[in-house]
């Protein structure tokens, strides 16, 4: 796939902006009607001038060179506060390498999973104390499954089926006092010392547990991200989803294509169209199951079915588990490739602390992109290969800082990835168990790297540029994005750019605060 | 090895004083090569698995020594303290939900929420009324929490596997490790069971730091170092007949790893016990990975000579170039090898020596390397000339002997009589014991072999069998159905 670069629409939103008309004239209406007005043949015909674009900048995208002097000015002048406020208010562009299930915060989980009018009726324990019960510590081991874990949540039918003992252990969630409620909202982020790659994959999921199998609680949770991720300028979320292993209030599966229809119906109500926020999902493979292979013939079949909403297949699950290594799947990428048209591939690669050519066979899988590509430095030609594109790395800052893959951020590979020109963008990964947002990991890269105007701006661009969304909804995309850039370049660009952001109503979370040291 | 049928192209390389010494015995081995054949096709598992017990096994020299020890072994030294030195043991049967580890930092290699987690009594004075609580004297244990201890430290229940082993087993065992006295009884134990199956050769990865004494102050490592030595001495140790070396193993994924080789290189310099060094840690924690220790390898090797090294390299189930990295670190022998067999340039680079690769194959399966042992590569590196041995690392948690590896190899793999003979004499010929020993002990095996030979070369092979007084533990029982009084 060439850059197709709106090189006309931008410049045309960019003039309107400074005409003052540009948030009436450009803005769109919601998604779908956007989609349905859109000619399919608008965004093939803009492709021969973008390409155009790209040879000529290498970029495809001119940011005001007046506003770059400007926004060197900012990050020497601005307080802390003051950037974290400008580039709450940077618009964004998308999210995409971002794990649905774990991009809640804790205190959302919690307070879903009390409220039995928003989550469907489910009713929920969490397991606040261990009673040595014999028969849990005779059965068969699974250590996906640890008996000796706390703040494992289950629903009610669960929860019924146990033995009095264990019984015991469980607590109504929403009955839990404050030091436990803290504990268990403590106990869903990374927010301890020693907390890190071991508690994340082998903890944290397992205790959200059954609260990941009510469609409510996911389609709540998935809203509430849009209008979070909206408040803070991103304006498309390709959400890794899945709608399968959903069940009832009484724990009887529930079919995907109901989970699909509950999804739909959600984002089709008025306070999720109201965030101004594109949606669509990756269908994620857990790569080290024995299974996987027939996971991903299972996978394509559902994505193929379901197109409009889930728009490509994505592997991951921890990448030193050996036994899901790249090349283990390729002849069956090929064998769906003899069979379908039209999935695109993004995947976990290089997300290891060893030398590995981890990225290069995921290329030779077939993804176009490359979530998280840490060791591709150690690879050199494979770094030859991916520069100038059309292959993207996504980059996850605090994601790799936290799970140990990049403990310090100041020898991440991302400047180098960025400034030879691979592209790459920011995301969020797992926000939850970070506690972070997107301006978290914008405000690290600008004060890690010191990131010029231009280079965050490509950032935006490449954010939605190299995202799986129908040509024409990109499109449509990219062209908001360029004139809400116009319209922040305008905000930031007069003599004063302070007072504007008084007006900027940011958050941060808790990994912010501790990290930052900011609060708002 | 002269055994081989292709074996031509090997004698021209190996040491003539290995050719040399089985000269003597070829003519009369060829023979016994198809009587072994003959009492495959017609012994009962009891009774092959009486002849491999009786069979000189040469070396076991992949073997760390605290996963050596069968759970009834320590369980036995940790409650009796006029073997252990006087220590007293407790040992965790209980989570009292304590407020304390619950905020406390976390540490994912020393977790709360542990059973059977073991520690001496100055430690457990230390603890908390609550913590207090969770644990109980070894001594005091009833029947049901001693078979359940026991079952802790071995892979013995339905999904234990990798996790079970490198993440927590180990971790109950805690301060019985650091008890010198312990330490040494369990080698001599070791000694003695794998002397009674006919291992001549133990090169034993162990260390002499972290020792403590009963009151947790700390052992120095040279006294540390005299514990093994005056032990050894000792007269039962002695009648073993049973030789031993040590590896210094140093742990490849901690964050200092590369300061622990320097001090390893330091240590086995000066101590003859020890005879080389080796580098070992889950190897898909990728911290750890072979290339990391290059510049370290070749800082040391400007400064010291005639340390060997023998190397964990390709226990991983990816493809990788790790046993080709581990060459270049310098090492003579793999430890493991599964994944060498998806490496053609360096499968190739290793036929017909001088590197060996040190097979374990009953860790492979339990350790879920390979789940399926019809499909380990054991019998591709043994039959393209890459040399091989057998050897049981971890046996402890097992619960196996060395009988056990060359029961599974010759069930899975058919081995011939020369492929037996040649396994069993590299476990000497590959170690790394001084020249002169090992001369000596190729000499012994090589006349307990033909003994051997002799012993059962006769038409009615079974009566001697009858003998031989084998013993099988909880694996043994479970996967071969068999189980000696």
């Amino acid at each position: 796939m060439p850059h197709s670069i709106p090189s006309y629409p931008l410049r045309r939103c960019i003039g309107l902006a400074f005409l003052g008309a540009a948030l009436a004239a450009c803005s769109s209406g919601s998604e779908a009607e956007k989609t349905a007005q859109q000619p399919p043949a608008a965004g093939a015909s803009e492709e021969a001038s973008a390409t155009e674009a790209v040879a000529a900048s290498g970029s495809g995208f001119t940011p005001s060179p007046d506003f770059a002097e400007r926004f060197e000015t900012i990050k020497d002048a601005a307080s802390a506060e003051q950037l974290y406020r400008f580039l709450y208010d940077l618009p964004k562009g998308g999210d995409l390498h971002n794990h649905l299930g774990g991009s809640n915060r804790a205190e959302w989980w919690h307070e879903v999973a009390v409220d039995t009018e928003r989550n469907g009726g489910y009713v929920y324990y969490t397991k606040t104390s261990i009673a040595d019960c014999r028969e849990a510590m005779r059965q068969p081991v699974n250590p996906g499954e640890p008996y000796l874990i706390y703040y494992h949540t289950i629903q009610a039918s669960h929860y019924e089926s146990l033995s009095d003992c264990r019984k015991s252990e469980y607590e109504r969630l929403a009955e839990l006092d404050e030091e436990e409620k803290r504990n268990w909202l403590s106990s869903l982020r990374l927010d301890r010392e020693g907390e890190g790659r071991w508690e994340f994959f082998e903890r944290t999921g397992e205790r959200i547990a059954d609260l990941r199998r009510n469609p409510y609680i996911v389609t709540e949770m998935l809203v509430e991200n849009m209008k979070r991720f909206g408040h803070e300028g991103v304006r498309y979320l390709e959400l890794q989803a899945s709608a399968r292993g959903f069940v009832t209030p009484e724990g009887e599966p529930i079919p995907p294509a109901e989970v699909v229809q509950m999804y739909r119906g959600r984002m089709a109500e008025p306070d999720a169209r109201d965030t101004g926020v594109t949606v669509r999902f990756l269908y994620t493979i857990g790569r080290y199951r024995p299974d996987a292979e027939q996971d991903l013939r299972d996978t394509y079949a559902f994505v193929d079915k379901y197109d409009d909403l889930w728009v490509g297949i994505n592997m991951a699950g921890r990448e030193d588990n050996d036994k899901g290594h790249p090349l283990r799947f390729l002849e069956t990428y090929r064998e769906m490739r003899r069979k379908y048209s039209g999935v695109d591939l993004a995947i976990h690669a290089g997300e290891v602390d060893e030398p590995s050519k981890h990225v290069r066979q995921t290329l030779l899988l077939g993804a176009k992109r490359i979530g998280h590509g840490v060791d591709l430095i150690t690879d050199d030609d494979t770094m030859l290969l991916m520069r100038h594109g059309p292959y993207m790395v996504e980059i996850q800052l605090i994601s790799n800082q936290l799970l140990e893959y990049t403990p310090d951020l100041s020898v991440h590979p991302f400047p180098e990835y960025l400034r030879t020109g691979i592209p790459v963008n920011l995301n969020t990964d797992d926000r939850g168990m970070w506690d972070t947002n997107m301006t978290d990991e914008y405000y690290t890269a600008v004060t890690y790297f010191d990131l010029s105007w231009k280079e965050v701006v490509q950032l935006g661009h490449n954010s939605l540029q190299h995202s799986f969304a129908p040509e024409p909804v990109k499109q449509r995309m990219l062209e908001d994005y360029a004139r809400e850039v116009a319209a922040f370049e305008q905000r930031y660009g007069g003599s004063d750019w302070q007072s504007p952001l008084e007006s900027v109503q940011a958050e941060t979370y808790t990994y912010g605060e501790s990290e930052f040291g900011i609060s708002f | 090895m002269h055994f081989r049928k292709s074996s031509g192209g090997f004698l021209a390389t190996a040491s003539a004083a290995f050719a040399a010494l089985w000269l003597s015995g070829a003519a009369q081995a060829a023979d016994f090569g198809e009587h072994f054949e003959t009492i495959k096709e017609q012994a009962s598992d009891e009774q092959l698995y009486r002849l491999l017990y009786d069979l000189p096994k040469g070396g076991d020299i992949h073997n760390h020594l605290g996963g050596s020890s069968r759970a009834e072994w320590w369980f036995e030294l940790a409650t009796d303290t006029e073997r252990n030195g006087g220590y007293v043991y407790y040992t965790k049967t209980a989570i009292e939900d304590c407020p304390g580890p619950r905020s406390e930092p976390v540490d994912p290699r020393n977790p709360y929420l542990i059973y059977f987690h073991t520690i001496q009594e100055s430690t457990y004075e230390d603890l908390s009324d609550c913590q207090k609580a969770e644990y109980e004297p070894m001594a005091g244990l009833d029947d049901e929490e001693r078979t359940m201890w026991l079952s802790s430290l071995r892979l013995d229940k339905e999904g234990e596997g990798r996790y079970e082993f490198f993440e927590k087993t180990w971790r109950r065992i805690g301060e019985l490790f650091r008890n010198p006295h312990i330490t040494t009884e369990l080698l001599v134990e070791n000694m003695k069971r794998f002397g009674d199956e006919g291992v001549r050769y133990l090169e034993l990865q162990t260390g002499a730091e972290g020792f403590v004494t009963p009151e947790g102050e700390p052992i120095p490592v040279e006294r540390g170092v005299q514990y093994y030595e005056d032990r050894l001495a000792e007269k039962d140790a002695r009648e073993t007949g049973v030789t031993v070396r040590f590896l210094y193993t140093v742990l490849r994924f901690a964050p200092d790893a590369e300061q622990d080789l320097r001090d390893a290189y330091a240590f086995v310099d000066a101590h003859d016990r020890w005879v080389g060094i080796n580098m070992a840690g889950r190897e898909d924690n990728d911290k750890g990975h072979p290339l990391r220790f290059l510049d370290t390898y070749r800082e040391m090797r400007r400064k010291y000579s005639d340390v060997r090294l023998s190397i964990h390299a390709g226990e991983v189930d990816e493809p990788s170039k790790h046993v080709r990295q581990t060459l270049l670190l310098g090492a003579e022998r793999i430890g493991h090898g599964v994944d060498l067999i998806t490496d053609p340039d360096t499968m190739l680079l290793m036929q017909e020596g001088p590197y060996l690769v040190e097979i374990q194959l009953i860790s492979n399966q339990l350790l879920e390397y390979t789940e399926d042992l019809s499909k380990h590569p054991f019998p591709e590196y043994l039959r393209t000339g890459i040399p091989v041995n057998l050897n049981t690392d971890d046996r402890g948690m097992w619960d196996t002997n060395m009988t056990d590896e060359y029961f599974t190899a010759i069930k899975h793999f058919d081995l011939s009589w020369e492929e037996v003979v040649e396994i069993t004499r590299n476990g000497i010929a590959y170690s790394f014991a001084p020249e002169p020993e090992k001369q000596r002990m190729l000499r012994e095996l090589d006349a307990a072999l033909a003994a051997f030979e002799q012993r059962y070369g006769g038409s009615d092979w079974q009566a001697p069998l009858q003998r031989v007084e084998p013993e099988t533990y909880t694996y043994g029982e479970r996967v071969f159905g068999l189980s000696f009084p």
